[in-house]
């Protein structure tokens, strides 16, 4: 046990150093509304703290390397584990969704504008702009989708000629309007 | 232990330690100055139909099991080469060993002229075609369905709508079904903070870059944990090359079609209308109690994509009397690809398909 702690010692200061550090921002920042940094920050950093503090009590290989590697595992898991709960709330779906309409709002007039010098650039120098590729390819996909229909039709004569050949009991079977139709 | 013990303990630890940093500095400037691109996909196939961006590949085998099994996976998002991603570390490679004739669907790489590509197009437009396709180039009277991820839903949407395919035997490989339970994606998405409408309409589809962010953001400290486990690993010459393959699909996202996106967020994550019996596609009500064959559901334990009662929830739904659910260890990917993929999930998806596939 003796051999722990000057480890053990070092992560409490370590603490106390973060923890008024973590006081001291915060009590420079009241002039703003703090809530949600206390709200979700706070107690998860307490949370990875002590997960971190168990992990460290648990080290007990001579190596130094795997003790380095499992305390960055360990810091890793408790940083993975705290900013999963803050990106839990919905306080952040809420400041995400936010950003996605001001990130919308900036990109929408900048893409058409560069849309339009692009298209306006290709069309100077006589070659097809973006709008018409993509139509293009469009038009082939409509092509392909009418080719696969056919195809299909025809895979549905060709089981119903198969049908008829195999046995007479199927041409009963087969709409009246064909044969008619053949007859006229 | 006594003190010399320790010491001595301690020592070759040291020595260890310092062999395996010489190698690692020594990795680190291999990969540094010949960064060569991994070889991925290197089964055999033989594209055996084609429609617009997507592929079906097939994987011949021995026909052990002479029913084919179907893979359907994500659409957009991810390369479908994870399933095949190196000899000796692949589930496709699997498979075939074990004697499965397998296809994969590659639904491709869309372009700005797919956007209006919707879930209605996929389940009841090319699917319906690409099963035709299976059973026309196996020759066999049925087949399996195995959906992986957004592939999961796709393909039970398929066996309900269409209960007149021979279907022996359904898959849902971490396929969010029940959208309630949908993880940190479902809040994010909720229609009060998400306006999905108006991403489509400004982008018209969802670039690779946003695509990527989005799944960065779900797990933040993955990029450094990565880095710090191939540092910790660089001595070790397989652990690199698989690190490069996975590495290199891992960082290669592919776009969404706008269309698409658009419903699958709006009526799957949103108003989750698939448990709800209220998805329609194709002018169709999709009843998942209409799938009636065997069906084996495998969740992931630390799955944040697609959480395990999330996929676990088709079995409270289907029509099916043969049902099955394990939950195995790993994440969303770690599920499908890499060494707990193959000594959990792949065995165990085999075994029980093996005698379904007579």
């Amino acid at each position: 046990m003796a051999e722990k702690e000057p480890t053990q010692e070092m992560f409490e200061l370590w603490r106390k150093s973060l923890e008024e550090g973590t006081q001291a921002w915060l009590k420079t920042i009241t002039q703003t509304p703090p809530a949600d940094v206390t709200q979700f920050w706070r107690p998860i950093l307490e949370q990875g703290m002590e997960f971190w503090a168990k992990g460290m009590g648990q080290v007990g290989a001579p190596d130094p390397a795997q003790q380095w590697k499992r305390f960055m595992d360990l810091w890793l898991e408790a940083w993975s584990k705290a900013l999963g709960q803050a990106m839990a709330t919905e306080g952040f779906a809420r400041a995400l969704g936010r950003y996605m309409d001001q990130w919308l709002t900036a990109q929408g007039p900048w893409r058409k504008a560069a849309e339009q010098s692009s298209e306006a650039a290709l069309k100077a120098l006589g070659l097809p702009g973006r709008a018409q590729v993509a139509a293009m390819a469009e038009q082939l996909t409509a092509l392909e989708e009418r080719v696969d229909r056919l195809d299909d039709r025809l895979d549905e004569l060709k089981q119903l000629l198969e049908r008829l050949a195999r046995s007479p009991a199927d041409r009963a079977a087969v709409p009246r309007r064909t044969t008619s139709r053949k007859r006229s | 232990m006594p003190d010399t013990a320790r010491e001595t303990d301690a020592f070759r630890h040291l020595q260890e330690e310092w062999t395996r940093q010489i190698l690692r500095g020594t990795r680190a400037m291999e990969l540094i100055l010949n960064p060569a691109e991994p070889k991925v996909g290197q089964t055999p196939r033989v594209e055996v139909y084609r429609k617009g961006k997507a592929r079906l590949c097939r994987y011949q085998s021995s026909r052990k099991h002479p029913v084919p099994v179907l893979m359907v996976p994500n659409l957009g998002i991810s390369r479908p080469y994870i399933f095949d991603l190196q000899p000796g570390a692949s589930f496709i490679e699997y498979m075939t060993r074990e004697g499965f004739d397998f296809y994969l669907l590659d639904w491709g790489v869309f372009g700005e002229e797919d956007n209006g590509l919707t879930v209605d197009d996929c389940v009841t437009r090319i699917l319906p075609r690409v099963v035709r396709k299976v059973l026309e180039s196996s020759g066999a009277e049925a087949l399996s369905l195995l959906g992986y991820c957004m592939g999961g839903p796709l393909s039970a949407c398929f066996v309900a709508l269409h209960p007149e395919v021979p279907v022996r035997a359904l898959v849902n490989m971490a396929g969010p079904i029940d959208f309630a339970h949908a993880g940190l994606f479902r809040l994010w998405l909720d229609k009060r903070f998400f306006n999905v409408d108006r991403m489509v309409d400004t982008l018209g589809a969802v670039p690779a870059e946003m695509v990527k962010a989005g799944f960065k953001l779900l797990k933040p400290t993955m990029d450094v944990t990565t880095a710090l486990n191939l540092w910790w690993n660089l001595w070790n010459d397989r652990y690199v090359e698989g690190f490069k393959a996975l590495n290199k699909w891992a960082n290669e996202y592919v776009p969404f079609p706008g269309e698409f996106f658009r419903q699958w967020v709006k009526e799957f994550y949103q108003e989750n209308r698939l448990v709800r019996k209220e998805l329609r596609l194709g002018g169709r009500l999709v009843d998942l109690g209409q799938i009636r064959c065997p069906v084996l559901v495998v969740g992931a334990q630390e799955d944040y994509i697609a959480p395990a009662p999330c996929v676990r929830a088709v079995l409270d739904h289907v029509g099916s009397q043969d049902t099955r659910y394990e939950e195995l260890p790993g994440g969303h990917i770690s599920l499908i690809a890499g060494r707990s993929a193959a000594l959990h999930c792949w065995p165990r998806v085999a075994g029980w398909l093996a005698p379904r596939s007579g």
